[in-house]
């Protein structure tokens, strides 16, 4: 049975190990992808759910039930995170992984894909999406991020962006245009 | 309906949360204008590569590297705080530092002219380690405990984040 996300909170806010557990094992591959969607890299990606998780315990106590759910609380600390490691190393983030580190990575990490062939295919097509994501502007690049590929509803992206719904609805329209027209561009 | 028009109607075309009139309105211009086909059949694709985005396993100890460098204080209960310390205690260079200081702290008493009761240390030699280690082991976690139980030290630490969060 499933604890539900005020439980869960008040359990760790009180001390309890086991509660804190729960969260990171529930929710570490969420925030894991979420940090490869923003960044295209692995590496990057574990260093940064690390960052968030310990920033998500500091603040645990400012998360209200009322307002929506754990996970969409954690990823809007984990979005402002990433864009504050984005504004600090953006000179250093032009790439993402190169094919040969990943096709490296894969052998040595079956558990990670269902063979080394089948993350090279996957990778090629992320890549894909990836140089164009980090080509267009950051506001649409992160609307379409939260919309398509972490499949929020319009509302919860608006919420966690602060923005009204409208402005939403435009990001995501324009950024899912922006990157049609890289990618055919691409082609 | 114009170009501009039509291409901020297309999301919602494409998610199926536009009225019957507008739907009409769009399939009508996109049949009679190129440019809004092509970017139709774009941002169609780009759906379609969302959707098969891959979602990744993360690695076998990333969740443990997390426990592991979560503040240990916060999340410890009492017995943990005892095997802790306890370990802490029965560390070889624990022994040899109370060694070293109460060396030192005999001499220097004995250069001060302070002697100690010496038949109770015959009587009892382990004592006086074991009453200094817990003190200071008391003293110590004591500290610790209060800074991170602290309402000022949490509500200054919940702003910052809050704070960066704002920035």
């Amino acid at each position: 049975m499933q604890i539900p996300d005020a439980e869960l909170v008040k359990r760790c806010l009180a001390g309890e190990h086991g509660a804190w557990e729960v969260i990171v094992r529930q929710y570490h591959q969420r925030i894991y992808n979420l940090a490869y969607r923003f960044t295209g890299r692995f590496d990057e990606s574990e260093d940064l759910a690390q960052e968030i998780f310990l920033k998500v315990f500091r603040t645990l106590n400012s998360y209200r039930p009322e307002s929506g759910a754990l996970v969409t609380w954690m990823v809007r600390v984990g979005r402002n995170h990433i864009i504050d490691h984005y504004r600090k190393f953006k000179t250093e983030r032009t790439q993402t992984d190169s094919l040969e580190v990943e096709y490296e990575k894969a052998e040595e990490n079956p558990a990670r894909y269902a063979s080394p062939v089948q993350a090279l295919e996957q990778r090629e097509l992320s890549e894909r999406v990836h140089r164009a994501l980090l080509r267009i502007a950051e506001d649409l690049q992160e609307a379409v991020i939260l919309r398509d590929l972490e499949e929020f509803t319009y509302e919860e992206i608006a919420e966690m962006l602060d923005l009204p719904l409208g402005t939403v609805k435009s990001r995501i329209n324009r950024g899912r245009a922006e990157l049609a027209r890289l990618l055919k561009k691409e082609k | 309906m114009n170009c501009t028009q039509c291409e901020s109607r297309i999301s919602e075309y494409l998610e199926g949360a536009i009225s019957d009139t507008d739907r009409e309105r769009v399939e009508v211009h996109v049949c009679s204008c190129a440019a809004c086909n092509g970017l139709l059949a774009g941002m169609r694709e780009v759906l379609v590569w969302a959707r098969t985005f891959p979602t990744f396993e993360p690695p076998a100890w990333l969740a443990t590297r997390i426990l592991a460098n979560t503040p240990r204080i916060a999340r410890e209960g009492w017995l943990d705080t005892l095997r802790f310390m306890w370990k802490w205690i029965i560390e070889p260079r624990t022994a040899i530092a109370v060694f070293t200081a109460t060396l030192v702290l005999g001499w220097l008493g004995n250069l001060a002219g302070i002697s100690p009761d010496w038949s109770a240390v015959v009587r009892d030699p382990v004592a006086i380690y074991y009453g200094a280690q817990g003190a200071m082991n008391r003293a110590y976690g004591e500290a610790i405990r209060t800074y991170y139980r602290s309402p000022l030290v949490t509500q200054i630490q919940s702003r910052i984040e809050q704070l960066r969060e704002i920035s």
